[in-house]
């Protein structure tokens, strides 16, 4: 009696364990599958030179989060299998499963294809950055216009004389700590309320008046400066 | 002829600033304005009429012709001599023989005589004259960029007429064009016609001075008046928003450059005892050296801070051979208040110290010796001024645009004016 009581103690236990163990690994596989598969089915029906083929595709994604360097795809046919498989996949796309069923015609639609293959491996080794120029580039090596402005345009827009007087001022810019204003940073100096005022003929008429009750007159006449901008 | 001497130089030299500087607008213009100015205590009255146009020839050649006319009228203050009711032939016929012997004794224009010093007084002598004038500039640019500025001017009065010519070159020194030099001339060649007019009795013995004592006196009649002016300028582009100009100048005038307008009292001691009797004392002609040397050199800048604010400030020194200096600092502030209305508030102080050979009329000391230079003429004495300005100038549309501007002007002398214009401008 006290056998047959511990043999169906056991086989209790046995089945406890069984059925502990059957839900550890149900856990498990929910662990393991987050999410199902994702299965896609297209039937095709075409007609070639060589016959007619007709069956389905049926396409399974598996989200993963490891990248799958073989995805597979698998026609399926009445008379046979073909498994295609590519060299290299980009590890974001998810891993497809294609399978084609029934159809009496074989034609890979997919072998050793290069579409969408990109051409150098993001997991290849990182390239070490090179410093960023933060440097202004000088007038003598970038222009706006490109290849359309000579590097050095002094000899075709200054006059020699000019050139030569120049010389003498250019303790200016290092002294002063003048800098170069573009031709294309003139808006401003162009406006006529900084070039002469916008209604100069004011400003005679002053000096008329001036120069008829004073005993003093010069510097308002043939001198002047000029900016370039015209 | 000072007054007619400056207005010429300036219609011959300023347009070729105008067209020289580099800065004129692109657009071709049309422009009227007039300027009504009145001085107080009903003195002058000026109405100015300026009609200015600007036409472009590609981009190569520009031509700016202006022309001008203006009226004056009102009077101008003056020693005179005050007749007594009862003088008698003989009284006038002493007075004529103490003048032409007096005249004998100095290389200076007497113009009448009275034996009391107490008849000496000042009268306004009513002043009417026209002046019409007209200037043209033509400037030229090479293939650099440089311009060649040529000018002719005329003006005439009744009096008066002046031809000029003028030139400028501006020279850009850098192929960003942030440095230029800028130099010109202009020469004025004018020629005035002295009358002594108003006083009835000095036409007369100028007439006898010139019979009967030939060149020992100096019976000026029609003058000639020669001016050079030389400048030279410097600019350089500080920032994107900000100019500087430093200019030099110099002026050499040789002529008439008295004012036969105006007369002066000058003290003969007949009798040699060094005291300044009451019948010592003569009417006699303004007068000024012949020559006239002067330079001067002014700085200035305009800056923009702000898009909606604009600066020019200046600064100008002067100084002659006659002894006048003066000091000018003048500011103005352009404010966009809105798109195309600028409120331009400007102010101007000015300081100058007088002539060698000027005296005031108001003075304890107001008389000249018997020879010599000497002038009463305020614009040749010790003195400041403001000038406070106010103007306006709106853009009705892309091609119209009105000005309007009001200035006072204020001496420490007691002399004050005031002028307006109003302008209109179409750019096509």
């Amino acid at each position: 009696m006290n056998k047959v009581l511990m043999l169906v103690s056991s086989l209790m236990s046995l089945s406890i364990l069984s059925q502990a163990s059957v839900f550890a690994a149900s856990i498990e596989l929910e662990l393991t599958q987050a999410k199902p598969a994702k299965k896609i089915v297209k039937r095709f029906s075409t007609k070639g030179r060589s016959g007619e083929a007709a069956g389905s595709i049926t396409t399974t994604e598996t989200a993963s989060t490891e990248p799958s360097t073989v995805p597979s795809t698998t026609i399926s046919t009445s008379t046979s299998t073909i498994t295609s498989t590519t060299a290299k996949a980009p590890p974001s796309k998810p891993a497809i499963a294609t399978k084609v069923n029934a159809g009496t015609v074989v034609k890979p639609l997919l072998t050793k294809s290069t579409l969408n293959t990109p051409s150098v491996s993001p997991l290849a080794p990182f390239a070490p950055l090179t410093a960023l120029n933060t440097t202004t580039p000088s007038i003598s090596t970038i222009s706006p216009l490109g290849a359309f402005a000579p590097l050095n345009a002094d000899t075709d827009t200054v006059s020699p004389i000019g050139r030569w007087l120049n010389k003498g001022f250019g303790w200016i810019n290092s002294t002063l700590g003048v800098k170069e204003v573009k031709p294309w940073q003139k808006a401003t100096l162009a406006e006529p309320v900084m070039a002469g005022g916008v209604a100069p003929t004011l400003a005679k008429f002053a000096t008329k008046v001036f120069i008829s009750k004073e005993a003093t007159l010069g510097g308002n006449g043939v001198a002047g400066g000029g900016c370039g901008c015209k | 002829m000072n007054k007619h001497l400056k207005v010429t130089l300036l219609g011959a030299t300023a347009i070729a600033a105008g067209s020289g500087s580099g800065l004129v607008q692109a657009e071709q213009s049309v422009s009227l304005h007039q300027m009504q100015y009145k001085e107080d205590d009903q003195r002058i009255k000026v109405a100015d009429t300026a009609l200015a146009l600007k036409l472009d020839f590609g981009v190569d050649y520009s031509l700016d012709l202006s022309i001008g006319y203006d009226s004056v009228s009102g009077a101008s203050p003056s020693w005179a001599i005050a007749e007594p009711e009862d003088a008698t032939v003989e009284d006038w016929q002493d007075r004529k023989i103490k003048l032409l012997k007096t005249q004998k004794e100095t290389d200076q224009t007497l113009l009448g005589y009275i034996n009391n010093i107490d008849r000496y007084f000042t009268q306004r002598y009513p002043l009417t004259d026209t002046r019409k004038s007209f200037n043209a500039a033509l400037t030229i640019r090479d293939k650099y960029r440089n311009e060649l500025a040529l000018g002719v001017s005329y003006s005439r009065e009744m009096d008066y007429q002046s031809n000029g010519l003028s030139a400028a070159y501006l020279l850009f020194l850098d192929q960003s064009k942030n440095r230029s030099i800028n130099f010109g001339f202009a020469y004025l060649d004018d020629k005035t016609q002295i009358v002594y007019n108003s006083i009835e009795q000095t036409s007369f013995l100028e007439d006898q001075l010139i019979t009967e004592f030939g060149d020992n006196v100096i019976p000026r009649k029609k003058e000639k008046i020669q001016s050079l002016a030389l400048e030279l300028g410097f600019t350089q582009v500080i920032s994107p928003s900000m100019t500087f100009d430093v200019t030099l100048f110099g002026t050499k005038d040789s002529g008439y450059l008295s004012n036969h307008y105006l007369r002066i009292i000058r003290h003969f001691d007949g009798n040699d005892n060094n005291i300044a009797e009451t019948d010592e004392f003569f009417l006699a002609a303004d007068s000024r050296p012949d020559d006239r040397t002067s330079y001067g050199t002014k700085l200035s800048l305009a800056t923009q801070p702000w898009s909606w604010l604009t600066g020019q400030f200046s600064y100008r020194f002067y100084s002659d051979d006659w002894g006048v200096n003066s000091h000018t600092f003048a500011n103005s502030l352009s404010f966009e208040v809105i798109d195309g209305l600028f409120i331009t508030p400007e102010f101007i102080w000015y300081q100058q110290t007088n002539a060698d050979f000027y005296r005031s009329q108001n003075s304890d000391l107001y008389y000249f010796a018997n020879s010599g230079y000497g002038s009463n003429d305020v614009r040749l004495g010790n003195f400041n001024a403001q000038t406070y300005g106010l103007a306006i100038s709106y853009q009705l549309t892309k091609q119209w645009q009105v000005d309007l501007a009001a200035n006072r002007y204020e001496q420490s002398n007691q002399f004050a004016a005031t002028w307006l214009v109003a302008g209109i401008n179409y750019k096509f």
